[in-house]
């Protein structure tokens, strides 16, 4: 398994924002803009903030609403460490086949993995 | 079917009473000159309001008189089954109209995990665009929303709601325009008008006839004016609807 790599799972800006709150523990998404662009990316400040509620709704990251200058901001957090985020992942990967192929997918992992499901 | 038969033998003998009938043919033609009236390209957002109100009291008066006409004194158990429907559709109506004129600005904050903000910059900003307006400074809610909304709430509690992910994305001065732009639906009483066409169109089958999805299109366009009238805040409207469309892709 390659060490934060979630873009076969999460899209490529997720992945990317979710690798920079990885290395960074807390962020704002201005402060994630200004990360990403001295990396030389080009990715509007509105494609982060919209990011970064999507990785919310999937419950990947946490977010607090703190006062600042402009009146509110939101400061974001991933949710545990890497392995707390490939559960989460996998989890949510395991719920969509679950639901889409129901008792044939509860008998695959069965015969594969040995254990009730 | 009996049920279904016996209303119909009701409402036909309430109609074929000659001042009932009159009063219901009157009625009907209210109800579709105001559709008429509201359809015209002048009408502004308050008369159109006044319109709606004018076309629910005709659309309501034969069913209130139908409803009366059954002698209905001995309570609403005691009464025939038109009574009961008519009561039943007259309550239904004032519940929507208390829910969504009362209760729901009650609700929003809650929705939204809003918070009231009273003071500080950004209620200063408020406060001074409104004065400009010649408006009372309505309330300032922040939603708990990663998105950038932003609403406004007309009529007994005007207030003006906007997203943490709004004031995020936005400069100063393009939150002016959207503060702007919101202050003009409030003083338009918009938001009360999409609440009322939702109303009339839930009660009011002839409604559907109005073109009222124009017309609000059309007070989306006349909240943009309000904000490109104050000079220097017309290229921020542009600016801040582009990061808002870019949103939506």
């Amino acid at each position: 398994m390659k060490e934060g790599k979630f873009d076969k799972f999460l899209s490529p800006l997720e992945d990317v924002v979710v690798n920079v709150l990885f290395s960074k523990k807390e962020l704002t998404s201005r402060e994630i803009f200004r990360l990403l662009k001295k990396k030389g990316s080009r990715v509007a400040l509105t494609s982060i903030a919209v990011t970064l509620d999507r990785l919310h709704s999937k419950g990947l990251v946490t977010r607090r609403m703190e006062t600042c200058r402009g009146g509110f901001r939101y400061v974001y957090t991933v949710r545990g460490n890497k392995n707390d985020v490939y559960r989460l992942i996998l989890g949510r990967t395991v719920d969509r086949l679950m639901k889409r192929f129901g008792p044939i997918a509860a008998s695959y992992f069965n015969e594969k993995f040995g254990k009730g499901v | 079917m009996d049920i279904i038969l016996y209303i119909l033998t009701c409402i036909w003998t309430f109609i074929s009473n000659p001042f009932y009938g009159f009063v219901v043919f009157l009625a009907i033609s209210l109800a579709i000159a105001t559709v008429f009236a509201i359809n015209n390209r002048t009408t502004n957002p308050h008369k159109m309001t006044r319109l709606t109100y004018v076309h629910l009291a005709a659309i309501f008066t034969p069913i209130l008189l139908f409803g009366g006409h059954m002698n209905c004194s001995g309570g609403l158990l005691a009464c025939g089954m038109p009574a009961i429907i008519s009561q039943f559709i007259l309550g239904s109506f004032l519940a929507t109209i208390i829910s969504v004129y009362l209760i729901l600005p009650m609700v929003y904050p809650i929705l939204y995990r809003a918070r009231r903000i009273a003071e500080g910059r950004l209620y200063e900003r408020l406060n001074t665009l409104s004065a400009t307006l010649d408006l009372k400074t309505p309330k300032l809610y922040v939603a708990d929303c990663g998105l950038p909304i932003s609403f406004s709430v007309s009529g007994v509690r005007p207030a003006v709601f906007i997203s943490v992910a709004m004031l995020e994305l936005m400069k100063e001065r393009e939150l002016d325009a959207i503060f702007v732009h919101e202050l003009t639906h409030i003083r338009n009483s918009t938001p009360n008008l999409k609440s009322l066409v939702s109303v009339a169109r839930l009660f009011s089958p002839l409604y559907m006839l109005v073109r009222a999805d124009e017309i609000l299109q059309r007070e989306e366009l006349h909240a943009d004016i309000s904000v490109l009238q104050i000079s220097s805040l017309s290229p921020y409207l542009y600016s801040a609807k582009a990061k808002i469309s870019a949103v939506n892709i």
